[in-house]
């Protein structure tokens, strides 16, 4: 990595600190656990309920900006982290949840940040994952004969 | 407000680069409302990713875009880096540095050319282009082509930028287009006829810029200032500074502006990273394929590129997501173009720079009489210059 | 205005002045710089038909067919993209990127290229070993390092199996 002044670096450490300590106080249980891989890089496991009050703090306390949303195919599940940039620390804050591959569904984020409708659209017709609450939840990405059940990035078996 | 008629725009877009499709409602003249409609060019990239090995990456996502076709690959090298703890060698970030910047300038150029086209002004395109041509010739040079440039490997860069010869054609290069930048600069911002054209178009308040969480030089028009290169340097950023643009207008006036600044400003970036650059390998082999996750990201000409890559030990990795950027500033187009009137609606789409190139026919449906009539791009074009022509006659010169 | 108008006047004059920009390809020549990544041409000097290139290819322009005596290794251009890789990964330095760039033809069979080695038999079996050419330059490596020079000429001609079978038999017999 690349060295970084102390004064920077301490900066950056209290930041995700007082970012971790929010989070937990405003999730209560259904915060699983954080961990950072580096300095500039934190991923925090939460429950998939808890995305909404994550958002609300990451966006209107934080002030932070959604760069985007990835969604991982884990056989039985699906993995998926809302990456969170905290533009003046240079910190991006990961909030990974997870959805039962059967009846997958998440809490649509839209009202809060529009900046998530195509993210989420694009999710839910590659996928399959149905965002409870989206306002306009119709193809963006694939033609129109294609078939309503055939998710692209699906992995089969 | 009633919608007289629905115009719509597309796919073969009048003014740009690729196809997407814009339905546009309309009051007379006013735009109410637009819907945009992507996937034309919806190639399946992160699918044929998760099928191909690491080094066949960079390759294949360099293809995404022609324009940014640095970014693309450095943006997953610097992930897959951070995956498996690869430290790049200093002398490869800083040739990744100034191979960026270039690009950036020439992507600017180009998009100054679009847009003065699209104003009917196309003495302007013509010279924008003409002193892009260098920056193309020089990439010839040094990497092997004009575009595609194949220049970044996990573990850093494929190429050497050779002291004597490289190095001297780059200054040289520069500092033949620089004074032909200000003056056209200066073109652009003195002339009357192309200000009333573009100033207090477009308009994007701060407050929209956030919450739509646009990236790149229309957030920096709008009074963001966020850079990827300052708020987190990666490359040789850190080491060689960077002056970020930030214009509070957030017309296309302003995000002109910024583009042009920060092409003169790719310009110094380049002249101090070829004096600071070290001496040393350009590439490390990677040793091990550490599973984990990695984020990259890189400011493209456009904005903030994002790779997210997931590596399960094996030499194809597990997920790959990419997130260009002009998927978060495509759908800011909806609150600058509404009020706006129709000649402008062009202008209005391509100043947020949304990566493309061609025009074709366009179909225009009359919704009160039920005719569906297509024009061509030369006939709609004939629409925007009249509107200039009309300014000049109004006594704005 | 009249500054404006000025320019436009000094502008307009300035371009009359300077030639075209533009060049009237092709009846004038337009080379490409060294080191542009064009055409693709094997050297059949010096290729030992390892298949590298052929493995390492992204967009599978190349391709290595193996028919008991010969070995071909083909590209085709249309499939090529100009990459570079195989001229990296390349241990003989065999394939170069010209910089012919204009590749248009009416004939079809300008679109492949190949190159074609022999393929070396199994002095005891019969079964397929590897190119003339990989053997050649396994045996300049390992020469005088293990055996005695005229075991060894025989052992590296033969395949795995029987190298096995050979050195069992030697070893049974005290010769080694």
């Amino acid at each position: 990595m690349l060295p970084l002044t102390a004064g920077s670096l301490v900066h950056v450490l209290s930041n995700i600190a007082l970012l971790i300590e929010n989070l937990r106080s405003v999730l209560g249980d259904r915060f699983r656990k954080h961990s950072t891989r580096n300095e500039r890089r934190a991923y925090v496991y939460i429950r998939k309920d808890g995305i909404r009050d994550c958002v609300r703090v990451l966006f209107d306390q934080f002030g932070a900006r959604l760069s985007t949303i990835s969604a991982v195919d884990r056989k039985f599940k699906f993995d998926v982290l809302y990456h969170f940039t905290l533009d003046q620390e240079g910190l991006v804050a990961s909030i990974c949840l997870s959805t039962p591959k059967q009846a997958a569904s998440l809490d649509s984020v839209t009202d809060i940040l529009p900046a998530a409708n195509w993210i989420e659209r694009e999710i839910q017709e590659l996928f399959g994952i149905k965002f409870a609450g989206h306002p306009s939840p119709g193809k963006l990405l694939t033609s129109d004969d294609w078939p309503e059940d055939e998710y692209p990035l699906r992995r089969i078996g | 407000m009633s919608i007289d008629a629905t115009l719509p725009i597309g796919p073969y877009h009048p003014a740009l680069k690729e196809p997407e499709f814009f339905k546009l409602f309309l009051d007379g003249e006013k735009i109410v409302d637009v819907a945009i409609r992507l996937g034309y060019t919806h190639r399946g990239i992160e699918y044929l990713a998760e099928r191909k090995t690491y080094n066949e990456i960079p390759i294949l996502v360099e293809r995404i875009c022609g324009i940014c076709s640095n970014v693309h690959p450095m943006c997953f090298c610097q992930a897959v880096e951070e995956t498996w703890e690869l430290q790049v060698p200093d002398r490869a970030r800083y040739i990744r540095t100034i191979v960026g910047e270039l690009e950036r300038i020439h992507s600017h150029l180009l998009w100054a050319g679009i847009a003065a086209h699209i104003i009917g002004y196309d003495t302007l395109f013509m010279h924008f282009w003409k002193h892009r041509e260098p920056v193309c010739e020089l990439f010839e040079v040094l990497t092997g082509n004009r575009q595609n440039y194949a220049m970044n490997c996990i573990g850093g860069v494929r190429r050497d930028i050779d002291p004597t010869k490289h190095k001297a054609l780059i200054l040289e290069t520069l500092s033949q287009i620089r004074p032909s930048l200000l003056r056209l600069k200066n073109a652009v911002t003195e002339d009357p006829v192309v200000r009333a054209r573009i100033e207090n178009i477009g308009v994007l308040s701060r407050d929209q810029a956030r919450k739509l969480c646009v990236v790149g030089p229309v957030a920096r028009a709008s009074g963001l200032a966020i850079d990827v290169r300052k708020d987190e340097p990666y490359a040789a950023y850190r080491e060689v500074g960077v002056d970020v643009k930030v214009l509070t207008e957030g017309d296309v006036l302003s995000k002109m502006l910024v583009r042009l600044l920060e092409a003169l400003e790719s310009m110094e970036i380049v002249k101090r990273a070829l004096d600071a650059i070290p001496q040393g390998p350009i590439r490390l082999e990677p040793k091990e394929i550490v599973p984990g996750d990695g984020i990259g990201k890189v400011e493209a000409p456009r904005g903030e590129d994002i790779h997210y890559v997931r590596s399960n030990g094996t030499d194809i990795p597990e997920r790959v997501k990419i997130r260009a950027p002009s998927y978060m500033n495509v759908p800011s187009i909806a609150p600058q173009i509404k009020g706006a009137s129709l000649a402008d609606a062009s202008l209005i789409i391509a100043a947020v720079d949304p990566c493309f190139c061609c025009t074709e026919r366009i179909a225009l449906a009359d919704v009160k009489t039920n005719r569906e009539s297509s024009v061509d791009f030369e006939s709609l074009a004939q629409r925007w210059r009249r509107k200039s022509k009309y300014s000049r006659k109004d006594g704005c010169v | 205005m009249k500054t404006v108008k000025l320019r436009i006047i000094v502008e307009v004059l300035r371009s009359l002045a300077s030639r075209a920009y533009t060049l009237k390809y092709p009846k004038i020549a337009s080379p490409a710089p060294q080191g542009f990544r064009g055409k693709l041409e094997y050297d059949i000097e010096k290729c030992t038909g390892c298949a590298a290139c052929v493995e390492n290819c992204p967009a599978s322009a190349l391709k290595s067919i193996s028919d008991g005596d010969r070995r071909t290794i083909e590209v085709w251009y249309g499939k090529c993209i100009y990459c570079g890789r195989c001229e990296e990964v390349c241990p003989e330095r065999a394939i170069t990127l010209t910089t012919t760039y204009s590749l248009v033809t009416g004939r079809k069979e300008d679109i492949k290229s190949s190159v074609q080695l022999e393929i070396n038999r199994c002095l005891r079996c019969g079964k397929p070993v590897a190119t003339a050419r990989q053997i050649d330059k396994v045996r300049l490596q390992v020469k005088d390092l293990v055996l005695p020079e005229d075991y060894d000429a025989y052992l590296s001609s033969l395949c795995l199996d029987c190298k096995k079978a050979v050195q069992a038999e030697l070893l049974l017999a005290g010769r080694m």
